[in-house]
This record gives C-alpha cells, structure tokens and sequence, in this order.
C-alpha cells in the first residue's frame, strides 16, 4: 500500500510537470492505458486473497480516478496554454479606421421640413403640396388681396411674362386644399416661395411650412395652445412664448409669436391667426359654420435658431463643409 | 414712423415709462421696433406699422391708440378756427368726385416766403426722419405727422386761376418737385389749376408752382383722396411719398379742416400773413361712411376661446373712437372716421382681443377627433429615398429655381427659355429646367475648396413647357465624382465610374416595390456623353437618365466630367405593399459558365435571354466576371463568367436536370449571339 501511494505522489508529479500534449499522452498511456501501470495493479487484485481485495481495490481506484482528473485538467491547462500561443501572433492594428463609405447629409432644411412635419403630423396635420408657379386668384385675391391692397406691398413678386408668378408664400396651398377637400380640415403646406429680395437677410428663394385647421368651435386660445406645443417641441425644452397682434390679410386676429430667447430677448418664431372668415368663403367653406386658424413659418429661420446658422446664405452655398456637420 | 416721445405725451401721457409703453404697443400690433434719441435727445419709437392701420401715421393717431390701451385721457391741442382775415380765395372742383370726395384750402397772403422755420418744429421733424427744407413745406410736413393730413402748399403766384381735382388726360405730363418728368395714365388723379396738372393728387406736388423764399402768398391744399384713386400710382411713378403712403391706406376724411387751421397757426406764428375764408368743397355722398357693425357676443367668446364681461367689452370698445349700443346677443358699433380697417364683425373681434391683451386669452387645447398619421405604402417616402442617398455618403444641396440664359442654353440646347418678368439679375433670369447645372456648380464650387470628391443631390422643381404653359415636374438627380470611395488605407484608387452611378440608382429603383417595371437602355442625352448615357424607363414611360456629363460642359477641357443621373420623383415613389412568394427548402445548385463573347453584345440582354430561356427552375444569373481587351483576346471579343443557380420549389433537382438546363442555355447564347464557351 505504502508502494501504491508512494506511486500516485509520483505519477502526479509527472502529469503537473508534462511540457505539452503529446508527452502528457504519452503518461496517460504509460499510466492508466490499457498495459499501464495502474491498470496492471487492478488486473493484479484478483491474485491477492479475499479479505485483502475490497481495501487494496478501493486504494487503486481511488488512484486511478485521481490521476485522471489530474490528467484532464493538465490537458486543459495545456490547450489553453497552446491556443494562446497560436492566438498571440494573428494580432491586427484595431485602432485602424474601417473600410469603406461613411453617410453624407441631408441637408438642414429638408431636416427642418422633416421634424416641422412630423411633430405637426402627431397633432393631425396631413402635408400638401401645390405648384410653384401660381395665379393672382390663388397667391393674392383669394387670401384677401384684391389688386391694389397694400398688403401685396409686403411681397415683392416674380412675374413670368404670362402673368402668373412665382407663388409670394405657400398660402396658395391651402386655398386649393379647402377648395378641393373642404371643412373640416387639417393640413400642411410646404414648401419653396420667392420674393424678388436679395440681400444680408433675404434670399430670392426661402422655404415656408404653413398649417391651417378649419373645424366647428376652433379658437385663438386653441391657438395658442397648439404653438406653444409645437414649440416646445420642436425646440425639444420648455419655452417661454408670447403671441402679439399684428397683421396679415388672410387672417383675423392675427398675431406673431416670439420665443424667449437666451439673454432674455424674444425672437419672432412665425406669424399665425384665426382663417379671416373672406378666405374661408374664398375656399368654398361656410364661416357661420366653421372657424379656422392658420399659422406659417419661415424655415430657414427656425433652422438657423436651432442650429446657430448665422448667415441664410449658407443654406444655399452648398459646401460640403456646411452640410457634413448635419449628418444624420 | 418715428414717433417723438415727448410730442406723443403732449397729446396722450400714460403715466408710464418709455419702455413699458413700447411693450405694450408691441403687443398690441403696434411693433417698436427700437427706441431711439433723436438729436435734440428725446425719445424716439421707431414703429413698424401694418399696413391696415392707417390711422397711426401720426403723433394723434398713436396716442389714440395709447389712450385706448391704457385708458388714459386724450387731450385735445387744436386751435380754433381762424376767422378770415382777408379775402382771398381759391375755388376748389370736385371734377372727379369718386377719387376727390373732399377738397379744402385757403389762401393766406403778405407772408415773409423766406421766414425760418421755428426750432420746435425744425426738431420734430428731424426726430421723425423728415429733413426741414422751408417753413411752408416744413409747416405742411409737421401738421402731416402731427395729425396725419397730408397737406400741399402752392405758391399763389405761380397758379393760374381755380384749382379742381380731376383725372389725367391721355397723354398729360407733369414735372414734379423732384425734377421727375412723369408721364400720367388717365386713372392717375391730378390737381389742375385752368392751365395745366400741377400736381400728382396725393403723391406729388409740380414742380412750377412750388413754394420759395419769393413766396408772398400760399395756397394750403388739404384734401381727401380715397384709397383706390391713389393705389399703386405712386409705385408706378416710382415715387412712394409720406403723402402717397398714407392717402393709400386711408386718411380721417374729417379731418381737412383742422389740418387747415393747424397749419395756418404756425404760419402764422413764424411767417404772418393774412389768411382768407376756408374753402372746404365736399361730396357728402362720396365721403366713406362708417356703417354700424353688430358684434355677437357668442361669436366673440367662440373665436376667442374666452367669454368677456359685456361692459369690459364696450369699455374697450368706446376707448378706441366707437360708438357702441348693447343689444341683447352683443353690440351695435360704429367704428370712428379714422378707422379704414374696421367693417366687419371679426375686425371688431380682432379690436378686442387686442386691447384685451393676447397674453390674456388662455391656451385650451383643441377636442381633436383622432387622425392616426398614415403610413402608406402605396407611395415610397421622399425622406426614405434621401435618407438612402446620403446613407451611401451622398449630401443634399439647395438651389435657387432660376439661372442665366447661357447655362441654361448650354444644358437645353434649343428648348424655350422660361424667362422671368423681372429677375433680380441676369444670372437669375431663367427658370430652370434641371438640377444638373446647380449641382455641376456645386460641384466646381467644392472642388475649388479643395474637396473633389463629390456625391450630391438635391429634390426640387423643375419647369419645361412653353411660356404660357409652364409644367412643373419634381425631380431628384444626383452627381457623383472623384475617388469611388474616399481615399483610406483598405481599399484601392479608383475614380468613380459610370457604374458607381448606375449602383446608386439601381438602389433607389428598389425601394419601390414596382421595381421589376424598371429598365435602363443605352440611348443618347444631349447633355451626356455619347456612349455612356442610358434613359430610365418605367414601362414604356421615360422617367430619367443616368450617365458621365458631355465634356462640352467642361470648364477649360480640362475636367473629368462627373456622373449624372436624374429621376421623375412620381415615377420612383410609386409602391404596393409586398407580396409574399414561397421560398424553396430544397437545395439549389450552382452552375458557372465562362464564355467567350463578341465584344457588341450587351451583357444585359444576354442576361434577360438567359432569364427568358431558364424558366421556373432557373432562380438566378449573374455576371461574375469581366475581362475586356487583355492581350489574350481578340480586341472584339470579351471573356464573361457568368453564374447560374438552379432550384426547384418541390423538389432537389438532379445533376442530369441542371446538366441539361445549362447545356440549353450554351446553345441559346451560341445560336442567339455567337457566344462560345471558353476551353
């Protein structure tokens, strides 16, 4: 017995000391194979006498397992340590930067259009568009400019030599959307219009988003609130905003909103009021009936805010420089 | 309109500070826009008036405003009448009664022409903006801002005879005090004396009988001129003037005779002279009159969103010049003289709201009926189609709808110009056609930057037609140049080809779900290259092109001409919903051919042949190779690996099966194209 564990110890030490997997092998077979040494011994059990065997057997097998177990974990040990070997040379330089083609940018003002119509379209506004290229009736008379009104003042008009025009704002839109859907309704136009104006400030051609709601009981004070909604949400914070009166034909009252700014000033946002019961009539909807608010604004402008964009010219350069920092 | 602080709280002093006023003026439509000093150091408001309110071109008609805002009281600074001293006179005609309802004057005679203008005066006047020239013209210049009636002074000497308002005739011209020689329309109204036009009613005064130190004896015009007889007449003359800007809108047409002895005071007061009886000539008939309005009081709560108390509501109302009578659903008012903008229900409507403050009208969310957003997918997206453009590392440009007539000849040699009426400048003169020369110039613009890798694109509006029948077509078209893709460390230099271009359409082709209806065939552009250009077709409609731009567009000769390609935005968006088709759980076999191919035959149409040819059992073929031109070949044949894969829907196909299916095909390409297969 003394022989057997003295045994064991040794053979022990051989499995922790095998350098690789063929020589830990090798001792496997020498040990535990089928001529090994242990399993000699339990060969050799049946030639000691009875009362020996069940303590002699109980001793070689508990030897067999232990040196089995140390075999496998050596084993392990001694892949692991082989694949981290094999693993240590395929290295690569991972601080390299990918292949391939990185997304460009859409440009800011069709982002603008895009978050203007989506956060409208979760209050129930359906966009529309209409042509460019419009008549005196749907671009002036129809929202309460006759020739001659002062108000006309306030565009300074393409004329083709036809006499139509390019469209002053995309009022227009909605004109044609009561003509041809009628009450009630909630739409959007939007869209590119042109002013003969070209200077620090004004570009010949700008973008417009208006909205019009025309339903029974519509009020300024439902208004105000969808605004001040819009606000806050387009501009993703609480904002202070106040309305003040001002003036435009096609609306009656009319009023502007300001958003307060940082340093405390008010910056105008857009310009909006309830439908002007000519324009309803206009559209073909009865103002007895219905009322309406409209409301539009000036795209690149709220682009700018939102971005710090200082100069509206930059919009139209179209250097990549500019529109890469609007990536997606 | 610059409104003197000090002259304003003259007529109407709120008690309160200057920036306080302001704010509320603001609020209430009347914008200050900014204060500022006047030389002498009085406060200034630089008001941005709308155009619908007339009545506040002047220092009476804001501090009306201001004494309605804060109910404060309005004190009345005008002289008496002065009796006639002597009796000289003027007849006033109505000759045109329409456009001159109301003509007053008078004479005042012995005056020293040459006297100063008194500094009161000189300074309002400088605060307001307006420069003092000579005390009868300053005189007519500060009663206009003071009371905001226009006045004319003549000199007395230089008329000849009665004065009438009446129309131009044909052909009749004026000099004015300008120097303008103006050419007059007979719906332009003049002031005539027996001879001649001898001013631009309401716009202008001729420049024969103008005042100068010489004057001795004046006669004051102060007339009404209704608002159509003057629109737009001066922005035809070209002469938009402070009398102009406000006879349009509207003047208080009952305030002639007081403007008159305003006037004839402070002539008086600087210059002396005798003043003659008021001629005041009047059709009483024409004068506008103001109509009673009923305002409904549930309207006025329904449109506000805000039920009012009715005194508060006749309050505001009488503190603005109206009369006002309660009924029993809501008022009977009748708006002052002065107001032009005032004649129907919602104008009163507007009047309260604003006295009332919009920042007192409440925000109540609207009882919407629920509209989910529709998301359709019979169309595709035009965001959609951006975003895959840009995901492919392409930028989206803006650019204005209009060019020069040469860029525009260059791109569509022979087609009508659309030409503007009045462009901003020749270089914006034209509409445009295509997005091709915006983006051509975006491109330049950028290369000279020093970025010559281009991917652009842009969405907008493009115009076709004859003049008097414009069509607007939406398009998308892009460019692409430079690198195929930005030069880095993993993969090779190669320029942008053709192909890169026609990848990026076909990517776009495939978000519509119509995409089998798509074909592109090699067919010649006037602004392509011959060669390397294919049209777009949807079925048998042309919805685009794709190709390299013609080097005669190049800048020097020099260039690598860009890819192209632009597309109808209708014709892509169109879409269905998907339907779904069984896939096969058998397995597929793969068959490759490498073929010998005259260099003519177009790989498109031997791949559409194959596809024809292979039926149901064929899933897909493909070019999997290409070799052109090596020394190997013959310089008219090309060497092609195509790859063929076979499955069935029902069942593994056998080898004899595919053998024979590839061998059908070898003997379609070699009876069809003279295509061989290579040893």
């Amino acid at each position: 017995m003394a022989d057997l564990s003295e045994r064991l110890r040794e053979a022990l030490a051989a499995v922790e000391s095998a350098g690789t997997l063929d020589e830990l092998e090798a001792l496997r077979v020498r040990l535990l194979g089928r001529n090994g040494e242990i399993t000699a011994q339990l060969k050799a059990l049946g030639s000691l006498p009875a009362e020996e065997r069940p303590t002699v057997g109980k001793a070689v097998n508990r030897a067999k397992n232990e040196l089995g177990a140390a075999i496998a974990a050596r084993r392990k040990a001694l892949s692991k340590r082989r694949l981290d070997a094999a693993l240590s040379e395929g290295g690569i330089d991972v601080s390299l930067p990918g292949r391939g083609v990185l997304p460009g940018a859409e440009h800011p003002l069709s982002r603008t259009i895009r978050r203007v119509r989506a956060i409208l379209a979760g209050a129930g506004f359906a966009a529309r568009s209409g042509p460019e290229i419009e008549d005196e009736f749907h671009n002036f008379t129809a929202l309460n400019m006759p020739a001659n009104h002062p108000a006309r003042d306030m565009h300074d008009t393409f004329y083709l030599p036809s006499g139509m025009l390019l469209r002053t704002h995309t009022s227009p839109v909605q004109v044609r959307s009561m003509l041809g859907e009628g009450a009630p309704l909630k739409v959007i136009s939007l869209g590119r219009v042109f002013r003969r104006d070209s200077d620090q400030t004004h570009t010949p051609v700008f973008h417009q988003v208006e909205g019009l709601a025309v339903e029974e009981g519509l009020s300024l004070a439902n208004l105000k609130s969808l605004l001040h909604e819009f606000a806050e949400q387009f501009f993703e914070r609480e904002v202070e905003v106040r309305f003040r009166a001002s003036y435009f034909p096609f609306t009656e009252p009319s009023a502007e909103m300001d958003v307060r700014w940082e340093g405390g000033g008010w910056l105008e946002i857009l310009g909006c009021g309830m439908v002007h019961p000519e324009v309803l009539r206009f559209g073909g909807v009865d103002p007895e009936r219905y009322t309406g608010y409209a409301f539009g604004m000036g795209v690149e402008r709220m682009a700018m805010l939102r971005y710090g964009v200082r100069d509206i010219r930059r919009f139209f350069d179209n250097d990549i420089r500019f529109l890469g920092q609007f990536a997606p | 309109m610059k409104i003197d602080l000090e002259w304003l709280r003259e007529w109407c002093d709120p008690q309160v500070g200057e920036q306080a006023l302001a704010d509320r003026l603001t609020m209430a439509g009347l914008e200050v826009d900014r204060i500022s000093r006047s030389e002498h150091g009085s406060a200034v408001l630089e008001l941005a008036l709308t155009p619908n309110r007339a009545d506040c071109f002047s220092v009476r008609g804001v501090a009306r405003e201001v004494a309605a805002l804060f109910r404060a009281k309005l004190s009345a600074r005008l002289p008496p009448a002065a009796p006639a001293a002597c009796d000289a006179r003027r007849e006033l005609g109505l000759d045109a009664p329409e456009g001159c309802p109301r003509f007053a004057g008078r004479v005042i005679e012995d005056l020293q022409g040459a006297a100063a203008t008194p500094d009161f005066i000189a300074r309002r006047l400088v605060s307001a903006g307006v420069r003092p020239l000579h005390l009868l013209v300053d005189v007519t210049n500060y009663v206009m801002l003071e009371l905001g009636q226009p006045m004319h002074a003549y000199d007395l000497a230089r008329l000849n005879g009665n004065l009438c308002a009446r129309w131009a005739r044909q052909g009749e011209t004026l000099t004015l005090l300008d120097g303008t020689e103006a050419a007059l329309d007979s719906d332009v109204l003049v002031i005539a004396d027996e001879h001649q036009a001898v001013a631009a009613a309401g716009i202008m005064g001729g420049l024969s009988s103008a005042v100068s130190d010489r004057t001795r004896a004046v006669l004051l015009e102060s007339a009404f001129f209704a608002p159509a007889a003057v629109a737009g007449r001066a922005r035809r003359l070209g002469l938009q003037t402070e009398a102009s800007l406000r006879f349009e809108r509207g003047v208080d047409p009952t305030g002639q005779a007081e403007a008159l002895e305003l006037a004839t005071e402070l002539i008086a007061g600087a210059a002396g002279g005798r003043a003659g009886p008021v001629v005041d000539s009047k059709d009483g008939a024409r004068l506008p009159q103001r109509e009673p309005i009923r305002l409904r009081r549930d309207r006025l709560a329904a449109l506000l969103g805000l039920a009012l108390p009715d005194t508060e509501v006749a309050a505001m109302l009488r503190g603005l010049g109206m009369k006002v009578r309660m009924l029993k659903t809501g008022w009977r008012v009748t708006p002052p003289s002065f107001r032009f903008d005032l004649d129907r229900e919602i104008d009163l409507v507007e009047e309260v709201a604003r006295v009332h403050g919009y920042e007192n009208i409440p925000e109540t969310p609207a009882r919407w009926s629920a509209h989910p957003a529709p998301s359709s997918e019979r169309q595709v997206d035009v965001d959609r189609i951006r975003a895959l453009l840009v995901d492919r590392g392409y930028c989206e440009c803006v650019n204005y709808s209009f060019l020069d007539k040469e860029t525009h000849q260059a791109f569509h040699a022979g087609a009508p110009e659309l030409e503007l009426a009045n462009p901003l400048s020749s270089e914006l003169s034209v509409l445009r056609g295509s997005l091709w020369p915006g983006l051509l110039r975006n491109w330049r613009d950028n290369r000279d930057r020093g970025m010559p890798r281009a991917r652009l694109f842009e969405v907008g509006i493009c115009f076709s037609g004859q003049a008097n029948e414009i069509i607007e077509e939406k398009w998308i078209a892009g460019l692409l140049s430079g690198d195929a893709v930005p030069e880095q460390w993993g993969e090779g230099k190669r320029r942008t080809d053709f192909f890169d271009a026609r990848s990026d359409v076909e990517a776009m082709l495939c978000l519509s779900s119509f995409a089998d209806r798509f074909r592109l065939e090699a067919a010649p552009h006037k602004t392509l290259r011959p060669g390397r250009s294919v049209r777009i077709l949807r079925d048998a409609e042309e919805i685009g092109w794709l190709g390299e731009l013609h080097p005669r567009l190049a800048d020097g000769g020099k260039e690598t001409m860009p890819k192209v390609f632009a597309l109808r935005l209708d014709a892509l968006r169109e879409s269905r919903p998907a339907e779904a088709v069984r896939t096969s759980r058998f397995p597929s076999s793969r068959r490759d051919l490498s073929l010998l191919s005259p260099q003519s035959v177009p790989a498109g149409e031997m791949l559409a042949a194959i596809s024809a040819y292979g039926g149901d059992l064929l899933r897909e073929v493909f070019v999997f190779d290409l070799y052109e031109g090596g020394k190997n070949f013959q310089t008219d044949t090309k060497s092609v690996g195509l790859g063929l894969i076979f499955q069935s829907i029902s069942r593994t196909l056998t080898d004899q099966e595919v053998d024979g299916a590839v061998r059908g095909v070898v003997s379609l390409l070699e009876k069809k194209f003279g295509i061989s297969v290579r040893e």
